[in-house]
């Protein structure tokens, strides 16, 4: 999904180098940390939670514990208090009317109640109400001008086996408190006579509400708090001063000592208020009370908030630096791409003297800067070649061309047509006139450079007859042509100039029967061309100077007679290893051999 | 008590034809008689209903102090009648009943009269104290009722109250200030004279007599265990008496073991023991069982009789029961009395600056008639 939207993002249109590498640094940067991230987030809340409610846990065991140990030892003090053989004496006896006397055991018994309390520091106080109107209590705390024995508290211990625990209850029961700023806890129990079995009073054990709280209060850390519940679901004590009847808990009575995830509602008589909590609790056995951990779920929220803040924070900084880095490379790998644009621009409009600089950042760009100077030195180099050999082989060409339209060539022939005209020799006419034709086609060749040699030969030939004819018996010739040979190609004008000298520096100046032969034939993929004439021939000395000149060599005030273009027309044409050598022995004849590699169409064409 | 019932008729009359007058009905009293503290006091309880007999406590006359120095002072009430009252009340601690009686009766009051009350416990701090005015003095009450936990060490709060003109009433001790300047008046028992009375009824058991005297003192320093000794050993030290004292820190649990200690090292010394707190006594009545001696009023039989100061249930229990001598007075009762003279201020009379609070002597003689009515 995701990557088909990217894919259609970065496909949209053509777009620049610069916006690509922008998107793609920025995804790569923004996809990878946002993972992360969110794996990291919901790991950690995860163990937050986890640690968390394993701690809530642990805290509720441990204070349900505490509290639990602390009630039995409430019950022991009750216990000694009651058994007390004093206790059971005084509160057998009958005081009649004898004040002096019952307050005279009341200060006695306070004593033993006294030491009784020392048992349990924490607790407030111990009270014994006697049904005989003794009444004795562990501490300085007064009783209450009332009769104890019609208070509905009495009477519910009275009535009880075992012990009676009232929650928290605004000032004490039987003695004098700060009715508005104490509240008390008590436990009650019936004191039987050990002799008769008869209820004869009751003990009362005041326990100040703070002190359950602090030992509440002791374990609960700032995340969360701990309430007392009763059996009917009552808050009875709690550490964040929570009152009334939780509704909708009745169900989870298995799930003792686990956590759940549990929508509270408290219901403090007038309103119900509901809070989404994770809870836990544990019965404490001796008082059938619950105590229950709360740690609302706002509060791992806003612990899961911290973390996402965090990491949000963390996911900023990372896009925020990946942007700007793709920014800045971006910028650093696009300018010199933009530069070279720029440069390639001013090369197209023609200006071949753009040169590129090659200070950046990046070795990459700096080769392809490099390269491109390169590219446009050669291009121009290249260009400057193809001119001046342009120039080279037209002027070649073109000498080649006056060589053979000169006038004087062109008078003699036509002069020579004339006297075989006035001669009758129509026949000779016949053939000066179809050679003289032939010679001028071929010449021209419609414009085109190489030719068949089988063309080529046509021109010698035309050529030949033509000056036969006018040299009459003055030299033969012949031409062998290998048959596979006929159909190669060769740049054309080649052989007819080689005749020509020849004819004017072999032929003319031996004045005897000369014969002029010419052989080409295929050896491998080279044509061979050989022509030798017996005519006058060249010093040593000249054939030397004549092939260093061939090989480029700079000879001055040395007459090439045209040799040197017809190498040049070679060279430039066919570029490959082109050879021309000149062999002559002075009074006997001269051969040049001209070999060429065989030349393909495609050079041919172009 | 036939001259009591005269006294109290008098006073009566007195107060019907002058009551109204106010502070020019002075009509000055001794206070050295016994009976004049009874009939004060029963005057208080009995006709509850006029607080205009709370005047007369102003004319019981302070021994711990000159008369010279007992001045007239009044405020100028500036809180507009409309609102209720707003009293700030500072206590030191809550760690026996009698505070406990000290702060009912002045939460009870305060609710008849329809006053609002702001409270602070200081928890036996003195510094604590001092924040605790201060803050209520930034709770902008009309009036403080202080009961101070030291002599020294309000000397702080008090400036700031005056500079806020908030009228100060020292409660049950008194502290470090001039009367009519740092507070206004202070109202408390006259120890001095307290401790002379309890001197004074040991001394009928042993006419001419040279006897030891073991004294558990309440918290040593405290100005009330100071005025006690004092008045104690004005009439001892003329009649050549030996004193053993003990610090008991007005507390019971905390005494016995100092008492313990004392009578078993000189159990054959001691001829009678006074305490400064019923709570000390109940303690010394344990601790003299345990080391095998007999608390009693019986000094024939070789009973120890011990007197006391306070009027704890527990204590008219013992005298009841034949196991203490007598205990003097000290009531924490001081809501009706604090507020009366409050409201006298609130009507810009004058008040004295030091008003004393009768003690009744409990012994065998009334200790019935009072238990449970007055016993706390």
């Amino acid at each position: 999904m995701l990557g088909k939207y990217i894919r259609i993002l970065l496909r949209r249109k053509r777009e620049s180098i610069y916006s690509s590498l922008l998107i793609y640094f920025i995804l790569f940067a923004l996809i990878p940390t946002l993972i992360l991230n969110f794996v990291y987030y919901s790991l950690a809340s995860k163990s937050i939670n986890d640690a968390i409610t394993k701690l809530g846990n642990e805290m509720i065991v441990k204070v349900c514990g505490e509290l639990n140990y602390f009630f039995e030892s409430v019950i022991r003090v009750g216990d000694v208090a009651a058994d007390n053989q004093h206790i059971q004496t005084a509160l057998r006896m009958d005081y009649g009317s004898d004040v002096a006397l019952r307050y005279s055991k009341d200060l006695e018994m306070d004593a033993e109640l006294y030491f009784a309390s020392f048992l349990q520091p924490k607790i407030e106080g111990l009270s014994v109400l006697g049904a005989n109107g003794g009444e004795y209590k562990s501490y300085d705390r007064t009783f209450l001008n009332q009769v104890h024995k019609d208070q509905d508290w009495y009477k519910t211990i009275e009535e009880s086996k075992g012990y009676v625990w009232f929650p928290p209850h605004q000032g004490q029961f039987a003695n004098v408190s700060d009715v508005e700023r104490e509240a008390f806890v008590s436990c009650g129990r019936a004191i039987i006579d050990k002799a008769t079995g008869e209820v004869n009073g009751v003990l009362l054990i005041d326990i100040n509400e703070k002190v359950i709280k602090d030992i509440i209060s002791a374990e609960v850390g700032e995340s969360g708090y701990v309430l007392i519940l009763d059996v009917d679901n009552n808050v009875i004590i709690s550490t964040i001063d929570m009152k009334g009847k939780l509704i909708g808990i009745e169900n989870i009575q298995h799930s003792e000592g686990k956590s759940f995830t549990i929508d509270l509602q408290v219901n403090n008589g007038e309103k119900t208020s509901t809070q989404s909590v994770i809870a836990t609790y544990q019965e404490i056995p001796v008082t059938g009370w619950k105590v229950m951990g709360i740690i609302p779920v706002k509060q791992l929220n806003q612990w899961g908030n911290i973390l996402l803040l965090l990491t949000g924070f963390l996911t900023i900084v990372i896009v925020g630096l990946a942007v700007y880095t793709a920014v800045r490379t971006s910028n650093r790998v696009t300018k010199p791409i933009t530069n070279l644009r720029l440069a390639m621009g001013q090369v197209e409009k023609g200006d071949m003297e753009v040169n590129i600089t090659t200070d950046s950042h990046y070795e990459e760009v700096n080769e392809l800067a490099g390269s491109f100077n390169i590219m446009v030195a050669k291009v121009k180099e290249l260009m400057n070649r193809i001119y001046e050999e342009q120039r080279k082989l037209r002027k070649a060409e073109l000498k080649v061309l006056q060589s053979q339209i000169n006038p004087h060539f062109l008078y003699n022939t036509l002069d020579s047509i004339l006297w075989l005209n006035r001669s009758e020799k129509k026949q000779e006419v016949e053939i000066l006139v179809e050679s003289l034709t032939t010679f001028f086609r071929v010449g021209i060749s419609r414009g085109k450079d190489i030719i068949t040699i089988e063309e080529e030969v046509k021109h010698l030939e035309s050529y030949l007859r033509i000056q036969h004819i006018r040299y009459g018996d003055r030299f033969q010739y012949s031409i062998k042509v290998q048959e596979e040979a006929l159909g190669c190609l060769v740049p054309k004008l080649i052989l007819q100039p080689l005749a020509e000298n020849s004819i004017y520096h072999g032929v003319k100046l031996k004045k005897t029967d000369c014969r002029i032969d010419t052989r080409i034939e295929k050896q491998g993929d080279r044509i061979i061309m050989i022509m030798e004439d017996s005519g006058a021939g060249m010093t040593q000395e000249k054939v030397s100077l004549l092939n260093r000149a061939l090989e480029g060599e700079k000879i001055p005030d040395f007459e090439l007679y045209g040799v040197r273009n017809i190498k040049e027309r070679l060279q430039i044409l066919l570029k490959e290893d082109v050879s021309m050598i000149y062999e002559s022995r002075e009074g006997e004849g001269t051969r040049v051999t001209i070999s060429i590699p065989e030349t393909t169409s495609e050079i041919a064409n172009a | 008590m036939n001259k009591g019932l005269v006294s109290i008729f008098i006073l009566t009359i007195v107060l019907a034809v002058f009551g109204c007058g106010g502070k020019e009905a002075m009509i000055w009293m001794q206070s050295s008689e016994n009976d004049i503290h009874h009939e004060v006091s029963d005057a208080f309880r009995d006709v509850n209903a006029n607080a205009r007999l709370f005047a007369v406590y102003e004319y019981i006359e302070p021994t711990d102090i000159g008369p010279d120095q007992v001045k007239w002072v009044g405020i100028n009430a500036k809180r507009p009648k409309e609102r209720p009252l707003r009293v700030g009340f500072s206590q030191m601690e809550v760690n026996n009943d009698w505070r406990i009686y000290e702060n009912n009766s002045i939460f009870q009051e305060a609710e008849d009269l329809g006053i609002d009350i702001i409270y602070r416990d200081a928890e036996s701090s003195i510094e604590k104290q001092s924040q605790d005015i201060l803050d209520l003095i930034n709770e902008e009450v009309d009036y403080l009722i202080v009961a101070p936990r030291q002599y020294f060490g309000l000397e702080e709060a008090f400036d700031a109250a005056r500079e806020a003109e908030i009228p100060i009433i020292l409660i049950d001790r008194t502290a470090n200030g001039e009367a009519g300047k740092d507070y206004v008046t202070c109202i408390m028992g006259d120890f001095i004279d307290v401790g002379r009375r309890a001197a004074l009824l040991l001394a009928e058991q042993f006419p001419d007599e040279k006897i030891c005297v073991f004294e558990v003192s309440g918290t040593m320093g405290s100005s009330t265990s100071s005025y006690l000794s004092e008045g104690f050993r004005s009439v001892a030290e003329p009649l050549g008496w030996e004193i053993i004292s003990v610090d008991g820190d007005f507390d019971r649990a905390g005494s016995i073991e100092p008492i313990q200690e004392v009578l078993i090292s000189d159990r054959d010394k001691i001829d009678a023991v006074f305490t400064h707190i019923d709570d000390s006594a109940i303690a010394a009545i344990q601790a003299m069982r345990s080391v095998g001696l007999t608390p009693g009023s019986q000094i024939e039989a070789g009973e120890i009789p011990i007197v006391s100061m306070g009027g704890y249930k527990d204590a008219m229990k013992a005298i009841l029961s034949g196991e203490m001598l007598a205990t003097i007075e000290c009531s924490p009762r001081f809501g009706p009395i604090v507020f009366h003279f409050i409201q006298r201020l609130e009507e810009s009379e004058r008040i004295r600056s030091r008003i004393v609070m009768p003690g009744k002597t409990y012994d065998i003689t009334n200790v019935q008639k009072y238990i449970i009515t007055e016993g706390y």
